[in-house]
């Protein structure tokens, strides 16, 4: 005989039984083969009007140290270039110092830095070239300032001290100041040689240096010869290579521009004052790698 | 023993979808209830008439914080007492993997912004329907379908217009349905063994991406089978096994009827012990709770980790107990909503004796008024009985004793009737519903009950058997009480004045005459078996035939205290000539004969109840109109002829019927 029996069903049971059972499990965690995770860092590089790269007129093909904003900067490189057109190495050495303080304005938006005449700069005993920096004010040119460079004859060597030497001028005291530089980095193997959509790059390097920096930048619209940067990776360096996943890959805008530059950095670098001049000053010593990767299909 | 730990490669054929399951390891060859869907689709035949059933559990190993995970819900139901079908909603089955992000973002102001994961993969259980069908010998076969989501969560990455990184994910998912069939059956009273077949067949609803073909979900079929013996007192034991050489064994104790007790083991290829289950089944109608832990002896191997290839490689038969299942608590509670005890017993066919005749329905008190064939189609022996009840004429169902029945096997039990006094308003021929029960002892309700006729006579009707006769005698009618009466006080004079050691022959000689001044013989009015009028009516009408006058005066003597027998006889060349008249017991003792008369062949020596011989005076009451000394003449003279010159007695065709003194 079949009864019908409601009365004795224990409803709060369900429920307790419902009411608790709101909780997940957590995931089970993938790893990599080697149970080893790459250490890899990624900053987008901004580019309004008042990042300290575009007006400072420092050629972003070798470009170095986008992190931070220092007015100053005394900068030797070592750049190795792998380019369709030009395969060679060369060595750099540049300084400038902005002046903060006193910028070029235009529709309320600054547009450029001066920069300070400081004397004369020389690195281990080789002067470096004072460069006037020009500007179009109001149609007429404009004395920006000064910049100071030595190019091709002048030699980087890994592991050697470098010994900067500032006479000054007006406020800026005189000073010394030294730095060792890096490891070389060279890269071994890209590959596929071609940036191509949903692959990895898997890259090999030889280098000593604890960080590796990748910079990737796109050509500039208006001059072809300038690089804009667009992503900075900060990889651990703990086996000389990294597998730089599609996915940041991805961000590159391959529609609009079929090659873009990898630019490998192995930097040291410290920051310091100057008397009488009101910012840090950037001390920056580095190997690169330039190479130029086509957008495959 | 040494516990060694398994690899990840082994693949897991357990589910974790019933507590009781859980427990005991081996619960395919007898699972019931809704957990049947994973273990065995056949088990759904031993669901409630209509079942709900809820689980949680918590895992001590890999759970985030709170208490308890909802792991299903489900419905199941009986219908048609063959078939059953179930359907489940099941959350908690799931198991998901997360492939962390390889690198972290730093947003223009040097604040990181982690990615919480690079892709998850998701794998879903959501939907369980199984149906089950028993057949007649005990065989029930089952089919189960379970619906499997793959939900792929990939991590994009953009810029913004500040040109800020920004994350944003696509969703990617594949469905598909895996169906089981299975099958349990009992081999004997004690033995249950189950079959099943896993993931048979597998149909895709819609397939992942072509980039995630690496995580699309592979279940691996399986064969498993299983055995049950519960012919130990109380215990159950179990034993499962399956194609990938995994084994599990599992007791059950019933210490109580409200109160299980469960371990079971689950092996690995013979070689380890993966894991132990205890747990314990708490039964209070309509609801059950079983409660289940789940323990990994090396646990901290465990590990809720894996590389890529081993992920890529692993395989699944269900994502219930897999490799990264933790320690865990389920709780199942269960509850029947329609309650229903499972038949043991079936009414193969009723068989009524006949017809009920209403002045001796007191007969089936004592007598069968039908019989029923009654099998046992339980797997153990039972204690059956049988109920009969007309709703009119009853007031409450007339039980049997108990029947030891065997398994499988057919017995025939007689039922009776007590009939209440509705059954004397009978005035004619009628048929009436009769309903027939068999209930197994212990059980609050009958196992099947069968619908059968009655056919009950009028008040009048006779069967024809003499022995039905004494029914119609009513000595202790008030109207028989008063024409004794009556007849005796005209004749107190006489009778105060006689030989007290014939005074009831004086008697009966006296009520004789006044009852033949008032009757005539006649035929019945109708025939069917036979017609015998009450006495009272035979008095109203004044009339009445052999039988009639032969109840009536049989009546009026017995109201006075006369024993009366019925003298039956039926001659063997002539049984269309049966004939019935009556002795009575005059009381006079052999020695006084000749105070009542010389001829010796007209009366009887006999013993009365009492065990004292005494004469006894045969008389043919349809010789009433003529009186007395006529009437026993003529009964004197047949009974001599049959009795002592044809041997009637001896030869078995005169039957002398003594009617009790307590009608």
């Amino acid at each position: 005989m079949k009864t019908l029996n409601l009365t004795r069903i224990p409803i709060f049971l369900l429920l307790i039984i419902l009411w608790h059972g709101c909780q997940e499990l957590e995931p089970v965690s993938i790893t990599n083969e080697n149970n080893d995770t790459q250490f890899i860092e990624m900053q987008t590089i901004g580019n309004t009007i008042d990042s300290l790269l575009a007006p400072s007129g420092v050629d972003s093909f070798g470009l170095v140290g986008s992190t931070g904003k220092y007015f100053a900067r005394m900068i030797i490189t070592g750049i190795r270039n792998d380019l369709p057109l030009r395969s060679d190495s060369v060595s750099q050495a540049e300084a400038i110092f902005l002046d903060r303080l006193n910028p070029f304005q235009a529709n309320g938006r600054t547009f450029a830095y001066p920069s300070f005449d400081i004397g004369s700069i020389l690195l281990n005993g080789d002067t470096l070239i004072k460069q006037q920096r020009q500007t179009r004010i109001s149609g007429k040119d404009s004395l920006l300032g000064y910049r100071y460079q030595l190019r091709k004859n002048y030699s980087y060597e890994s592991g050697k001290i470098y010994r900067w030497q500032i006479t000054g001028n007006g406020n800026i005291d005189s000073t010394e100041i030294s730095i060792s530089s890096p490891s070389e980095i060279r890269v071994l193997q890209i590959y596929p040689q071609a940036i191509l959509p949903g692959v990895p790059l898997n890259i090999k390097w030889q280098c000593t240096n604890k960080f590796v920096n990748i910079v990737v930048s796109r050509e500039s619209g208006l001059q072809q010869k300038s690089w804009v940067p667009i992503i900075h990776l900060k990889v651990r360096n703990s086996k000389g290579e990294v597998i730089i996943p599609e996915k940041i890959l991805d961000l590159l805008p391959t529609k609009q521009y079929r090659r873009f530059l990898f630019t490998f950095s192995s930097e040291s670098k410290f920051s310091t004052n100057l008397n009488g001049y009101p910012d840090s000053v950037l001390v920056e010593s580095a190997s690169l790698h330039n190479i130029l990767l086509n957008v495959g299909s | 023993m040494v516990f060694v730990f398994t690899d990840y490669h082994n693949t897991y054929a357990q589910h974790l979808s019933s507590a009781r399951g859980i427990a005991l390891g081996a619960f395919s060859s007898f699972a019931g209830s809704i957990g049947s869907l994973d273990w065995n689709p056949a088990g759904l035949s031993s669901l409630g008439n209509l079942e709900i059933n809820v689980s949680n559990f918590t895992s001590t190993g890999n759970q985030s914080s709170g208490i308890g995970v909802f792991n299903s819900i489900g419905i199941g139901k009986k219908f048609l007492d063959n078939q059953a079908a179930a359907v489940q909603y099941s959350p908690g089955k799931k198991l998901d993997f997360v492939l962390s992000s390889s690198f972290s973002i730093f947003d223009t102001a040097g604040n990181k912004v982690t990615a919480k994961f690079d892709q998850k993969i998701s794998y879903n259980q959501n939907y369980s329907f199984g149906y089950s069908y028993l057949f007649s010998n005990g065989l029930s076969v089952g089919i189960g379908a379970h619906y499997f989501e793959t939900k792929i969560s990939d991590m994009r990455y953009r810029f913004d217009e500040t040109n800020s990184i920004q994350s944003y994910t696509e969703e990617y998912t594949a469905q598909m349905w895996s169906i089981d069939l299975g099958l349990i059956t009992s081999i004997s009273e004690y033995w249950s063994q189950g079959l099943t077949i896993k993931n048979l067949f597998q149909f895709s609803e819609h397939e992942l991406n072509q980039k995630f073909e690496n995580y699309r979900l592979n279940l691996e079929k399986l064969l498993r089978f299983g055995f049950s013996y519960t012919g130990i007192d109380d215990f159950r034991i179990a034993l499962d096994g399956d194609s990938k050489y995994n084994f599990q064994f599992g007791t059950e104790w019933t210490p109580d009827s409200w109160l299980q007790l469960r371990s079971g083991i689950y092996n690995s290829k013979w070689k380890s012990i993966d894991a132990v289950g205890f747990g314990l089944g708490i039964i209070y109608n309509p609801v059950r709770i079983d409660i289940a832990y789940l323990k990994f002896p090396h646990s901290e191997n465990r590990t809720n980790t894996i590389t890529g290839d081993v992920f890529k490689s692993n395989s699944f038969v269900d994502i219930d107990y897999t490799a990264f299942t933790a320690d865990r608590l389920s709780l199942t509670a269960t509850i029947n909503l329609w309650q229903t005890r499972e038949s043991l017993a079936r009414i193969e066919y009723v068989e009524m004796l006949g017809e009920v005749f209403t002045a001796s329905h007191q007969v089936y008190a004592f007598r069968p008024i039908g019989k029923a064939r009654v099998k046992n189609i339980s797997s153990k022996s039972i204690q059956a009985k049988v109920s009969f009840f007309v709703e009119e004429l009853m007031t409450v169902p007339t039980d049997t004793k108990s029947y030891t029945v065997s398994p499988n096997e057919v017995i025939e039990i007689p039922f009776f009737a007590v009939f209440n006094e509705l059954i004397s308003a009978v005035k004619k021929f009628s048929i009436f519903d009769g309903t027939v029960f068999v209930s197994v002892e212990t059980a609050a309700d009958y196992d099947d009950k069968y619908q059968t006729r009655v056919l009950v006579r009028s008040k009048n009707d006779w069967d024809g058997d003499p022995m039905s006769l004494r029914y119609f005698i009513t000595p202790n009618d008030p109207e028989i009480i008063k024409f004794t009466r009556d007849a005796l006080s005209i004749q107190k004079l006489f009778l105060d004045s006689s030989n007290i050691a014939i005074l009831d022959f004086l008697k009966s000689k006296i009520i004789f005459n006044v009852f033949a001044e008032k009757l005539l013989y006649v035929r019945d009015p109708m025939t069917s078996k036979d017609f015998v009028q009450y006495p009272s009516e035979t008095l109203s009408l004044h009339g009445g035939d052999c039988d009639d006058l032969t109840v009536s005066y049989a009546s009026l003597l017995m109201s006075i205290g006369i024993s009366v027998a019925l003298v039956d006889v039926v001659p063997p060349d002539q049984p269309d000539k049966a004939h019935i008249y009556l002795i009575f017991d005059s009381g006079v003792t052999p020695e006084n004969g000749d105070m009542i008369s010389s001829n010796p062949k007209k009366y009887i020596i006999r013993k009365n109840e009492k065990g004292k011989e005494t004469i006894w005076i045969p008389v043919e009451t349809t010789f009433v109109s003529k009186g007395f000394d006529e009437a026993w003449v003529e009964g004197a003279q047949q009974y001599y002829e049959n009795a002592e010159l044809h041997s009637a007695i001896e030869r078995g065709w005169l039957r002398i019927i003594d009617l009790p003194s307590g009608i």
